[in-house]
């Protein structure tokens, strides 16, 4: 952690509790998969998140003391800046899950067994050279109506893209988060790595399954 | 208990606190003391499932690798941290956090809200599963709580049948709003 590098800029104290809650939601949600699927990938990205957050943190409060001119408004920033310290709260809390599986704990095997019948997880992959995936657009590559996946997050170094739309182009090296079925996660991932040279077409489903 | 229960025990306190961190900033960002309210209720609930499954865990210390016990025990005190920390978030809610001009302005902007409401008696809402509803779709609130006799459901299903008497967290864009408070509580007054 740096906090020097992080310089002053101004943004609104709402755009920053608005990213701060969608960086927590999915810290969250990042933690308690890597945990209940024991994935090593999903917990190396809340340890990514957790710098964010600190960024935004950091932000919040700088944006928050640059606004105060007198003591009625040292008064009421005070619930604001109490709030990054509760987002620090979170943020620690998710790495603390993430690391029972960074360290090897996990967690007792027949619980991991019962979370796998939970019909959605979640993936972390790379977009590795060749690739399919590279260089095209969410929107041209439908990955939700053809694998069933949604990507939450694309990550390029540091850059963070949150609920990433249509026109989001994906390249060689980007990180991609994505929620879908165990199948359907399977398939963005070996698309990812090249593994999977095409897209699959959606799978017809049978409701009443004969054998 | 079984491990079965175990599971259905963690998965309670996962998605307890993913919503209480959920609702306690919806409180913030839309200014809701009754939503604060009810993250503050949530926590009893929390410390007392927290301490089930934490007992629970330990009987298991005979006949399962400790290893993974540890593991159980510590996602758990992580679940009762977080819970904690939305709680600390809905008490800075209700300490007048966005009463100065300056916060307020801050959160302006709203073009979504949360609201929460019971289900009246005679509520076309009553008897009718979320799936047949539709609200999301005509209304745009989406349900994301329901408490019950004492007892909270989190992010309710389609199969979800709503009944008289359940109080409904719901979010979604401003205009949605009194639609559902009219069709929770068709009697209500214009507040």
């Amino acid at each position: 952690m740096s906090e020097e590098e992080i310089k002053y800029r101004p943004i609104s104290v709402r755009e920053l509790l608005t990213e701060m809650q969608t960086v927590i939601q999915l810290i969250l949600d990042l933690a308690y998969s890597a945990v209940l699927f024991h994935d090593h990938d999903l917990a190396e990205e809340v340890t990514e998140l957790e710098e964010r957050m600190d960024t935004l943190r950091v932000l919040l409060l700088m944006n928050t003391a640059i606004a105060i001119r007198d003591a009625d408004d040292a008064e009421a920033m005070v619930g604001i800046m109490q709030m990054a310290s509760v987002a620090d709260r979170i943020s620690d809390a998710a790495g603390d899950i993430a690391r029972i599986v960074l360290l090897e704990i996990g967690i007792d095997p027949y619980i991991v067994e019962a979370f796998k019948k939970v019909k959605e997880r979640l993936v972390r992959t790379r977009i590795l050279p060749g690739s399919v995936l590279a260089k095209k657009t969410l929107g041209e590559l439908e990955l939700e109506s053809n694998i069933g996946v949604n990507v939450m997050v694309v990550r390029r170094g540091k850059e963070l893209v949150i609920n990433p739309g249509g026109k989001t182009a994906l390249q060689e090296g980007d990180i991609l988060i994505a929620r879908g079925s165990d199948v359907g996660a399977s398939e963005l991932d070996k698309l990812a790595k090249g593994e999977l040279k095409t897209i699959p077409r959606p799978a017809v489903e049978w409701e009443n399954d004969l054998t | 208990m079984s491990e079965e229960n175990l599971a259905e025990i963690l998965a309670e306190l996962k998605d307890m606190s993913e919503t209480m961190v959920d609702l306690a900033y919806s409180a913030l960002l839309f200014g809701s003391e009754e939503i604060a309210d009810h993250v503050i209720e949530m926590e009893e609930i929390m410390d007392k499932l927290h301490t089930d499954f934490e007992l629970a865990v330990l009987k298991l210390k005979e006949t399962r690798p400790a290893r993974g016990l540890l593991g159980l025990i510590r996602l758990s005190i992580a679940a009762e941290d977080i819970a904690d920390a939305a709680t600390m978030m809905a008490h800075i809610v209700k300490g007048g956090v966005r009463a100065h001009p300056v916060v307020w302005m801050a959160f302006e902007r709203a073009e979504e809200t949360i609201v929460t409401t019971e289900v009246a008696e005679n509520s076309p809402l009553a008897d009718k599963s979320l799936g047949e509803l539709g609200l999301e779709d005509d209304i745009g609130m989406r349900v994301i709580a329901v408490r019950r006799a004492g007892r909270w459901t989190y992010n309710p299903q389609d199969p979800f049948v709503i009944e008289r008497g359940d109080i409904l967290i719901a979010r979604g864009y401003v205009e949605g709003r009194e639609r559902l408070l009219d069709l929770a509580n068709p009697a209500r007054e214009e507040d």
